[in-house]
C-alpha cells in the first residue's frame, strides 16, 4: 500500500481556510480540502478555476431544443404532412412551445450529468475515505489533504507545518 | 442649466414647433403620431413608479442604487401627462369610437359604448392621474433621504401596488386597446406594464452607467458585481415582458378569432413586419447579451445591453400603437419624427435637470403637497 | 428580504453547533425519532390510498361517465385536480430556485420539504389528465414513439405540451431534488448505525466526500438548475393554461390565463407549503429552524399572489363583458349567478375575503390561525380551478345544448385519495429523508455567526 497524502482535521472552517492558505504560501500545490458546506474562500487558495459546466449547459440546451424542433419539423412537413383546422404545416408558435420544454430538459440534464462527470462521481471508494473520522459521524470536520504528489511534499516535514497551522489531528492516509 | 440640458431642450422646444406645424397642416396624422410618442414618454415614469414601490416592498440592495435615476424619472410624471392634453381636445380624430356615429360602428363596439364614451374615458382620465400624482408623492416622500426605514411602508406601498395597478389597466385600456375597439386582450395592461419596466429599469441603468463605472458604486455584495446584479433584474424583467408578449400572441394565434388575430395581421403587413423584426432581433439580441457574464460586468458592455432593450421597447411601443393611427404611408411618419424630438427634448431636458438636481424634486413635492 | 428591520424575527434561532444540526435533523431519519401521532396520521393517510386505489379501479373499470361529467361539459374533476395539484407543485420550486436566485436565506429550511412537497404534487397531478382520458392505457400516444397506427402526436395540441411540460417539470424537479439532498445523503450515510441503512444512504450518496473541488462544480450546478426551474415553472402553468385559452369556448378563451393561473399556483401553493410546515415544526419540535420568520414570509407571498388572481377576476369579468360578445357576457353571468353561483361566491369569499386577513401581522405570526386561513385558500383555489373547468363548457355558444354536471362520490373518493396519498407520501419522504437541508442549514449558521 502506497501512501496518498496526508489529511489533516480542524474545528472550524475558519481554521481550515487559514491553514490551507498557510500551506499555500509554503508552495504546495496538491491540494484537497473537504467540508460539509461549501466555503467560499477556499476557491482562491486551491485555485479552483471557473467551471465550463455553464457552456456544457447551454450547449445541452440549445441541441435538445433544436432537435425536438427537428423531429417536429420532419414530422409535419416530411413524414406525414396533414392539414389540421387549416393551420400551416410549419405552425411555429406551438412548435416552440415544445422546444422550450426540451430544451429545458436538454440544459438540466446536461447541468446534473455534466456536474456527476466533472467531479467523477459516483466514486464509492476514494482514499480519504480511509482516514480515520473523515465524513461526517461526528457532525462535520474540516480536513485539509495534502497529496504525497507534491513536489513539496516531505513526509515529516509536512506534517509538522500542518501541526504548526493548528490542526486538531494528523493522519497519513493510504492510497 | 447647464449647456447640455439648454442644447436638449432647445431641440424639443424646435421639435414641439413643427409638430404644431404638423399639426396644423394635417391633425389627424400629426395628434396619431403624438400619441404613440406620448404614450412612450409616461410609459416611463410609470415604470420607474412601479419599480420603486415593488423595491419598497421587497427590499435588496440592487434597488438602493438605481434609486436616484428612478425618482427623478417618476418625478417627470406630471409633465408626462401634460403631454396627452393635445389629444385630448380632439380625441375623435385619434379613437374610432369617439365621436364616430354609432351607427357606423361594428356591433361589437356599438355593445361597449357604455364604457368607450368622451365623458366616462375623461373621468377615467382624471382618476388615473389623481391615483399617479398622489403615488408618485408617496414614493418620492419615503424613499427620500439615504436609507429609508423599509417595512413600515411596506401596507402602504402594497395598497398603492393595487391602485397603480388599476389605474395602469385603465389606462392602457383606454389609451392603447381602445384605438383599435374591436381587440380585446385581458393580459394586455400586464404586457403594458412591464414594457414600462422594463424600459424605465434600462433607462435606470443607461443613466447609472453613463458616467462612470457602475461597479465600485455601494449596494454591491460581497461577491457579485453590482453591475451583474443590475444586469440579471433587467433580464428578469425582460423575460417577463418577452413571456407575456408570447402568451398573448400564442393565445390569439390559437383562437384565431377575426376580431382578434387582426390586431397582428395589421401589424404584420405594409411594412410593420419590418419593425417586428427589428424588435425582435432588439430583444434577442439583449437577452442573449444579458446571459453573458464578461458583457454584464463590462462598462459597455452593460450599457449596450441597456441600450438595446431601451432600443427595442422604442420599436415595441411604435409596433403596437401606430399601425392603426397611421394613415398616409410612410411619408407621414415625419411627424414621429417631431413628435418623438419634441417631446423627447421636452422630457429629457426635465428627467436629466432633476436628476442632477435631486433637491429640487423635494421642491416640487412641497408644491405638490401644498397644493 | 435584505434590510432586516428590527422588528421582523431572524431566520434562525438560538444557537447551533455542526453535530447538534446534523444529529437533530438526520435523527429523526435515522433513529426514527418521531412524534408520538406519526404513525396514526399516516395510517389514517394511508386509508385515503385505499380509497384513491379502488376509486380509480372502479373509474377505469366503468369508464369516465362512473364520476360527474356530461355532455357538455366533458370537462370535470379530473382536469380541475390536475390543475390544482399542479398549482400546488410550483410554490416547492419556486421557494427553492427563485429564492435560491435572489439569495434569500430564508429559503434554507423550507426549500427540502418544499421540493419533496413539489415531487409529489406533481406525482399525483400527472395521474389526472391520464385517468382523463378515459383510456388510461393508451397515454404513450401522446409521445413521438412509432406505434401501432404510425402517426405522430398532434404538436399543435396543447394537451400535447402539456405531456411535454409535466414530464419535464417532474424531471427537473427530480434532478433538482436529488441534487441538493446529495451532500445531506452522505451526512446520513456516515451517521446510520447498521449496514443496509449504510448501504442504502451511501448508495444514494455516491461516494460525495465533500471536496472543495466538488463543492464548486457542485453549486455552479445547482444555481444553473435552479436557474432552468424558473421559468420552467412558469412556462409549465402556463402551459395548463393554455388547454383552456386554446379553445375559444367563453370562459376558457382569455390571454390573461397565463399569468393568472401561475399566480393562482402560488397562492395554492404557498397555502399549501404553510398546511405542512405549520403541524411539521409543532410536531418535531424545529420551530428554531423553521422560524416564524418562514411563515411569515410565506404569508406575504400569498398575500402578493393572491392579489394577481384577484386581477385576474376582475379582468376576467370585465372584459367579458368589454368584448362586447353576447356569448361571453352570458358565460360570467351565469358564473356568477347560473348553477354553480353558491362555488362561485364561497370561491370569491375564501381567495378575495379571507385572505386579505394576513395584511395584519398579528394574524400572520399566530400559527393556529394561518394554519386555517391556509386551509381555507387550498379549499378555495380548488373551488377556482373547478369553476373555470366547468362553467364555460356549460354555457357554450349552443344555448339548447347548455348543462351542467354534478359531482359525484366517485369525484370526491379520487380527490381526497389524491390528497390522502400526497400526505402519504410526504409522511414516508420524512420518515426516510432529512426534510431540512443540513448542510444548508450550517452554513446559514456559519454565516450568521450562530455556532457555539
Amino acid at each position: 500500500m502506497s501512501l496518498y497524502g496526508i489529511l489533516a482535521v480542524f474545528g472550524e472552517p475558519e481554521a481550515l481556510v487559514e491553514a490551507a492558505g498557510g500551506m499555500r504560501d509554503r508552495g504546495y500545490r496538491h491540494m484537497d480540502a473537504f467540508s460539509p458546506f461549501p466555503i467560499k474562500e477556499l476557491d482562491q487558495i486551491l485555485e479552483i478555476r471557473g467551471s465550463r459546466l455553464p457552456w456544457i449547459v447551454l450547449a445541452g440546451g440549445i441541441a435538445s431544443a433544436a432537435l425536438a424542433y427537428a423531429l417536429i419539423l420532419y414530422s409535419v412537413e416530411i413524414d406525414y404532412p396533414i392539414n389540421v383546422g387549416g393551420r400551416p404545416l410549419h405552425s411555429w408558435p406551438p412548435f416552440l412551445v415544445i422546444a422550450f420544454e426540451a430544451g429545458i430538459l436538454g440544459a438540466a440534464f446536461a447541468a446534473f450529468f455534466g456536474m456527476l462527470a466533472a467531479n467523477g462521481l459516483p466514486c464509492y471508494h476514494h482514499p480519504v475515505f480511509n482516514a480515520e473520522g473523515f465524513g461526517y459521524a461526528r457532525g462535520g470536520k474540516f480536513h485539509l489533504l495534502v497529496e504525497t504528489a507534491d513536489p513539496k511534499y516531505r513526509k515529516g516535514v509536512t506534517k509538522g507545518q500542518l501541526r504548526r497551522l493548528g490542526a486538531e489531528s494528523v493522519e497519513e492516509i493510504e492510497a | 442649466m447647464s449647456r447640455f440640458e439648454q442644447g436638449i431642450l432647445i431641440a424639443g422646444i424646435a421639435g414641439l414647433v413643427c409638430c404644431a406645424a404638423g399639426a396644423w397642416l394635417d391633425a389627424k396624422a400629426m395628434l396619431g403620431a403624438w400619441l404613440a410618442a406620448a404614450v412612450f414618454m409616461l410609459g416611463l415614469p410609470l415604470g420607474a413608479l412601479t419599480i420603486l414601490m415593488v423595491h419598497g416592498l421587497t427590499g435588496g440592495s440592487w434597488g438602493r442604487a438605481v434609486r436616484e435615476p428612478l425618482r427623478a424619472m417618476t418625478a417627470t410624471l406630471p409633465l408626462a401627462l401634460i403631454f396627452f392634453v393635445p389629444v385630448l381636445t380632439r380625441l375623435g380624430l385619434v379613437f374610432p369610437w369617439a365621436g364616430a356615429d354609432p351607427a357606423t360602428l361594428p356591433e361589437t363596439v356599438r355593445e361597449k359604448l357604455a364604457y368607450l364614451n368622451v365623458e366616462f374615458f375623461l373621468l377615467r382620465f382624471v382618476g388615473c392621474i389623481a391615483i399617479w400624482l398622489v403615488l408618485i408623492w408617496i414614493a418620492l416622500g419615503s424613499t427620500a433621504g439615504r436609507d429609508h426605514q423599509m417595512g413600515r411602508n411596506g401596507k402602504r406601498y402594497g395598497v398603492g401596488l393595487i391602485l397603480h395597478g388599476l389605474a395602469v389597466s385603465v389606462f392602457s385600456t383606454d389609451w392603447m386597446l381602445s384605438l383599435e375597439p374591436e381587440f380585446t386582450s385581458t393580459v394586455f395592461a400586464l404586457y403594458e406594464a412591464a414594457a414600462q419596466v422594463v424600459a424605465a429599469f434600462a433607462l435606470a441603468i443607461i443613466v447609472l452607467a453613463a458616467r462612470r463605472a457602475v461597479d465600485v458604486m455601494p449596494g454591491a455584495k460581497e461577491d457579485v458585481a453590482l453591475s451583474e446584479d443590475l444586469a440579471n433584474m433587467l433580464l428578469g424583467f425582460l423575460l417577463t415582458w418577452v413571456y407575456l408578449a408570447f402568451m398573448q400572441w400564442l393565445v390569439i394565434w390559437g383562437g384565431d378569432l377575426p376580431d382578434e388575430i387582426h390586431w397582428y395581421v395589421v401589424r404584420g403587413h405594409n411594412g410593420w413586419q419590418y419593425v417586428l423584426w427589428l424588435l425582435i432581433g432588439l430583444n434577442v439580441l439583449a437577452f442573449a447579451g444579458l446571459l453573458s457574464r464578461q458583457l454584464k460586468r463590462a462598462h459597455a458592455g452593460l450599457l449596450g445591453l441597456a441600450s438595446a432593450t431601451l432600443a427595442g421597447h422604442f420599436a415595441d411601443v411604435f409596433w403596437r400603437l401606430r399601425p392603426p393611427l397611421l394613415a398616409h404611408g410612410p411619408i407621414s411618419l415625419w411627424h414621429d419624427v417631431v413628435a418623438w424630438v419634441g417631446m423627447g427634448g421636452l422630457w429629457l431636458a426635465l428627467f436629466i435637470f432633476l436628476y442632477r438636481r435631486p433637491d429640487r424634486m423635494s421642491l416640487w413635492k412641497r408644491e405638490a403637497a401644498h397644493g | 428580504m435584505a434590510d432586516v428591520s428590527a422588528t421582523s424575527p431572524p431566520v434562525l434561532r438560538g444557537r447551533h453547533d455542526f453535530p447538534e444540526i446534523s444529529g437533530r435533523i438526520g435523527s429523526i431519519v435515522l433513529s426514527g425519532r418521531l412524534p408520538r401521532h406519526f404513525w396514526t396520521a399516516f395510517f389514517v393517510c394511508f386509508l385515503l390510498v385505499l380509497v384513491f386505489l379502488y376509486s380509480i379501479t372502479y373509474l377505469i373499470a366503468v369508464g369516465v361517465g362512473a364520476y360527474g361529467i356530461d355532455i357538455p361539459v366533458a370537462w370535470g374533476t379530473m382536469i380541475s385536480n390536475f390543475v390544482w395539484w399542479i398549482g400546488i407543485g410550483h410554490a416547492g420550486t419556486l421557494i427553492s430556485a427563485v429564492l435560491l436566485l435572489l439569495r434569500q436565506p430564508w429559503r434554507a429550511s423550507i426549500n427540502r420539504f418544499a421540493e419533496a412537497m413539489t415531487l409529489f404534487a406533481v406525482a399525483m397531478a400527472g395521474l389526472f389528465p391520464i385517468l382523463h382520458l378515459g383510456r388510461p392505457w393508451f397515454f404513450y400516444w401522446l409521445l413521438p414513439l412509432p406505434n401501432v397506427h404510425m402517426h405522430w402526436p398532434q404538436w399543435r395540441s396543447p394537451l400535447v405540451w402539456d405531456f411535454a411540460a409535466i414530464a419535464t417539470y417532474a424531471t427537473v424537479s427530480l434532478l433538482f431534488w436529488y441534487l441538493g439532498l446529495l451532500p445531506d445523503l452522505a451526512v446520513l450515510r456516515d451517521r446510520a448505525q447498521s449496514r443496509p441503512v449504510q448501504l442504502f444512504y451511501g448508495i444514494l450518496a455516491l461516494g460525495w466526500r465533500g471536496s472543495a473541488f466538488h463543492w464548486a462544480r457542485y453549486q455552479t450546478a445547482y444555481f444553473l438548475l435552479a436557474a432552468l426551474a424558473t421559468p420552467l415553472v412558469v412556462s409549465v402553468h402556463s402551459i395548463v393554461s393554455l388547454d383552456f385559452t386554446f379553445a375559444i369556448t367563453p370562459g376558457y378563451h382569455s390571454t390573461i390565463f397565463p399569468p393568472y393561473f401561475v399566480a393562482g399556483a402560488l397562492l395554492s401553493g404557498f397555502a399549501m407549503v404553510l398546511t405542512i410546515a405549520i403541524p411539521l415544526r409543532w410536531a418535531f419540535s424545529v420551530e428554531d429552524l423553521i422560524t416564524v420568520r418562514h411563515m411569515d414570509n410565506a404569508a406575504k407571498l400569498m398575500i402578493a399572489a393572491g392579489m394577481v388572481v384577484a386581477y385576474g377576476y376582475v379582468s376576467e369579468a370585465f372584459f367579458a363583458w368589454y368584448s362586447g360578445k353576447p356569448y361571453e357576457r352570458t358565460m360570467m353571468i351565469e358564473r356568477a349567478l347560473g348553477p354553480y353561483a353558491q362555488l362561485f361566491w364561497v370561491m370569491l369569499g375564501l381567495n378575495c375575503g379571507v385572505l386579505q386577513l394576513l395584511w395584519f401581522r398579528s394574524i400572520r405570526r399566530t400559527m393556529p390561525l394561518l394554519f386555517a386561513i391556509a386551509l381555507a385558500i387550498n379549499v378555495g383555489m380548488w373551488i377556482e380551478r373547478y369553476i373555470i373547468v366547468v362553467t364555460g363548457p356549460s354555457r357554450d355558444y349552443l344555448p339548447p345544448a347548455w348543462g351542467e354536471q354534478s359531482l359525484t362520490g366517485l369525484d370526491f373518493g379520487i380527490l381526497f385519495g389524491s390528497i390522502g396519498t400526497f400526505f402519504a407520501l410526504v409522511f414516508l419522504f420524512i420518515r426516510i429523508l432529512p426534510a431540512i437541508t443540513i448542510f444548508e442549514i450550517e452554513e446559514l449558521a456559519e454565516e450568521k455567526g450562530k455556532i457555539r
